[in-house]
């Protein structure tokens, strides 16, 4: 009888000393495969030329109106879902970095939302300038504080921040749907706060609302990356995240550093409630906010946490969004409604999470036993 | 008296739908892998058990046995790819779980939808599958009050307690059970004893994410009686499913209480107000329904301090095992 062959068929090798330029080869592969796959999908499900389709989808976001004008009423909306989804990208980060899972960013979105409304609800008597800053101030503080909750409990007692997070998320949703049931009184949904007065509105430039929160959001990404590169706070986030161990024993208050991360993680997710309330939408619901919350973690896990690489995704996602709202509004081809985005989006995340594998580990067939002694040498010689 | 019985059996109807997903996750985190896709899953489960029956019914099929099959095979199915994708990305390409998983959540919901607008489902409803699963145990469902309270259910309430009880006893006194646990708590030393870490893992996610699928089932034709327009509920059933595993400590016998009684917190505002004489405020609805969230929460805290080890999360949850880095 033939001894049976225990060596695996495939062997998961970590690679050694790859460099940037093969990391972002790799990625760059995974991407145009998602790109093909999806062109492959739209024309099946379409079943018309897929790179029309894939016009429409561009001019969701850079588009021309019937007269040959930039179209910018499509720009914006593209801007404003670019802009939301890297806030709250660049607001999950740090705690991120601290591997502290926050997934709790819908619920921190509502919470500062709700505060603002109450605001601008209650405050009428009030400037308009003095109302918009004391809701910045108490949606800060108040989204803060309902991260710091998670955080205390992560801090003190170890106790699981995903679940944690999560169950706040529908406790939020629900508190908002109370509060919403209480103003709306007798009209079928919540109107339009301060419709009349713009009392705690913010102010637009150029009319348009996206233009502000754009302007901050750049700022705050060169901010983020700065305050984890450069900061003492972002030092010991970062060696906090790497290991609890060595930052006790370096001195460093874990606790602490915990609970002033996640608030300030928090807070920056209750002011992009602010600007839910006070600046796009001047109301609000338990839908405020949509999926973005989660979306974004996404975003910022695909970019590593890395601020500059959180603009292309988060770009991308809300690129995709538009675009497929607007290939369905078109009417180009009857089945590809404005959720074949979903699609789209699902198989680009999945190949960039397989090419952030390729970066990093390699399969080694059986039959290549050579490539696998070259591959743990490597290793060897790298001293690990 | 009646009111108190609907409440009941209404408590029981949601604690199936619940009770479905919770095993299923139950089984994912038991095996190490906290899978957030269960709304995504149950979502496009749930639509695609009722297009396929719907299907069937539309082409003239009557055969209630091969209806109740469809549907529950369906369920089972797309959970299970889901659970394939998932398992392929976190145990094979060792891609992050919560990544993962909130993808297939909000991107399930998202298939969910394109399908529902492309083949323009309506609110058109099966009623007839409804019903069927529905329908108590014959004879037995007709005795006064005990009846509707213990044999008037339909089949996958039932079918949930066998498996429940199963479940509780597969991971206590099976070779492979055991085997599982020791994957989600430990993978090296699990390794080192000579199982398969990949295949169990592989085994585990696809199992629960197929009983997952059975949640979204359950919602259409028990919960809902065979309607799709009234799917808005689902999600949010999806994310309790997962409190709900939290509330029962990761312990399967433990939901066989736990999810009747966050059915009886959720009909709380529909039948408290008719027994008890109060004038409930507009808010009080909300209240109810947070109620669940609020007491996972509570059981989260009160279980981290203790430190019982019997209920503590599975120690490797949300780690990928790679056999060089122990």
């Amino acid at each position: 009888m033939k001894a049976k062959n225990k060596t695996p068929l495939v062997r998961i090798v970590r690679r050694q000393d790859v460099s940037r330029t093969k990391r972002y080869l790799a990625m760059f592969l995974c991407f145009v495969g998602a790109l093909l796959l999806s062109t492959l999908f739209l024309y099946a499900v379409g079943q018309k030329n897929p790179l029309e389709a894939w016009q429409y989808i561009v001019q969701g976001t850079i588009g021309y109106t019937r007269s040959g004008d930039f179209n910018f009423i499509k720009f914006y909306q593209f801007l404003q879902s670019f802009v939301v989804l890297l806030a709250i990208a660049l607001a999950l980060s740090p705690a991120y970095r601290m591997r502290f899972w926050n997934i709790g960013a819908q619920g921190q979105i509502l919470i500062g939302g709700l505060v603002t409304s109450a605001i601008m609800i209650y405050g009428t008597s009030l400037p308009s300038a003095v109302i918009i800053l004391f809701s910045i101030l108490a949606s800060i503080l108040a989204a803060g504080i309902w991260g710091l909750i998670p955080a205390f409990f992560k801090a003190k007692f170890n106790t699981n921040e995903t679940l944690f997070t999560l169950m706040l998320n529908y406790i939020a949703v629900l508190l908002v749907t109370l509060v919403c049931n209480i103003w709306k009184g007798a009209h079928s949904q919540m109107p339009i706060i301060n419709q009349g007065t713009q009392l705690g509105w913010l102010p637009t430039i150029l009319g348009e609302t996206s233009i502000l929160p754009a302007i901050l959001v750049a700022i705050l990404v060169i901010t983020t990356f700065c305050y984890i590169r450069f900061t003492k706070h972002g030092y010991e986030v970062q060696v906090v995240g790497e290991s609890v161990q060595t930052a006790r024993y370096v001195g460093i208050n874990v606790s602490k550093v915990i609970m002033r991360t996640v608030f300030l993680s928090a807070a920056l997710c209750g002011l992009v409630g602010f600007f839910y309330v006070s600046n796009f939408d001047h109301m609000i619901t338990p839908t405020t906010g949509g999926s973005y919350g989660f979306t974004a973690i996404i975003v910022c896990w695909l970019a590593n946490f890395n601020p500059f690489l959180m603009i292309p995704y988060s770009a991308l996602v809300a690129f995709l969004e538009r675009g497929a709202t607007n290939l369905s509004n078109s009417g180009f081809a009857e089945n590809l409604n404005e959720y074949s985005s979903q699609f789209i989006l699902f198989v680009i995340i999945l190949a960039i999470l397989i090419g952030k594998f390729f970066s990093q580990y390699a399969f080694v067939f059986r039959a290549n036993a050579n490539r696998l002694r070259k591959c743990l040498l490597k290793g060897l010689l790298k001293g690990e | 008296m009646d009111t108190i019985i609907n409440w009941i059996t209404g408590a029981v109807v949601y604690g199936t739908v619940l009770a479905a997903p919770a095993l299923g996750e139950t089984i994912n985190e038991k095996t190490g892998h906290l899978n957030l896709g269960v709304p995504g899953i149950m979502y496009l489960s749930g639509f695609v058990s009722y297009y396929l029956v719907k299907l069937y019914t539309v082409s003239g099929g009557t055969n209630s046995f091969l209806i109740a099959i469809i549907a529950l095979l369906a369920g089972l199915g797309v959970g299970a790819l889901f659970g394939l994708i998932y398992s392929v990305m976190c145990v094979t390409f060792k891609a992050n779980q919560n990544v993962v998983g909130l993808a297939i959540a909000t991107f399930g919901v998202g298939f969910g939808k394109f399908f529902s607008t492309m083949f323009d489902v309506g609110n058109e409803s099966l009623s007839d599958a409804g019903l069927l699963f529905n329908t108590g145990i014959p004879y037995l469902k007709d005795l006064p009050y005990v009846g509707d309270l213990l044999f008037g259910y339909g089949f996958m309430t039932y079918m949930m307690i066998v498996l429940l009880i199963l479940f509780f006893v597969f991971f206590r006194k099976t070779r492979v059970g055991l085997s599982l646990r020791a994957v989600g708590e430990s993978p090296a030393s699990a390794d080192a004893a000579g199982i398969n870490v990949t295949r169990y893992k592989y085994l585990g996610t696809i199992v629960g994410c197929g009983l997952c699928g059975w949640g979204g089932t359950a919602y259409v034709f028990q919960f809902s009686s065979g309607n799709w327009g009234t799917n808005n509920n689902m999600e949010a059933i999806g994310w309790l499913a997962i409190a709900l595993v939290i509330f029962a400590t990761w312990n399967s016998l433990n939901i066989l209480w736990c999810a009747p009684l966050f059915g009886f917190l959720y009909w709380a505002f529909t039948y408290l107000p008719s027994l008890v004489d109060l004038t409930f405020f507009s808010g009080m609805t909300q209240i109810l329904q947070m109620l669940p969230y609020i007491l996972t929460v509570l059981i989260l805290i009160f279980n981290s301090l203790r430190r019982k080890r019997e209920t503590q999360p599975p120690s490797a949850m949300g780690l990928s095992y790679f056999r060089e880095e122990r």
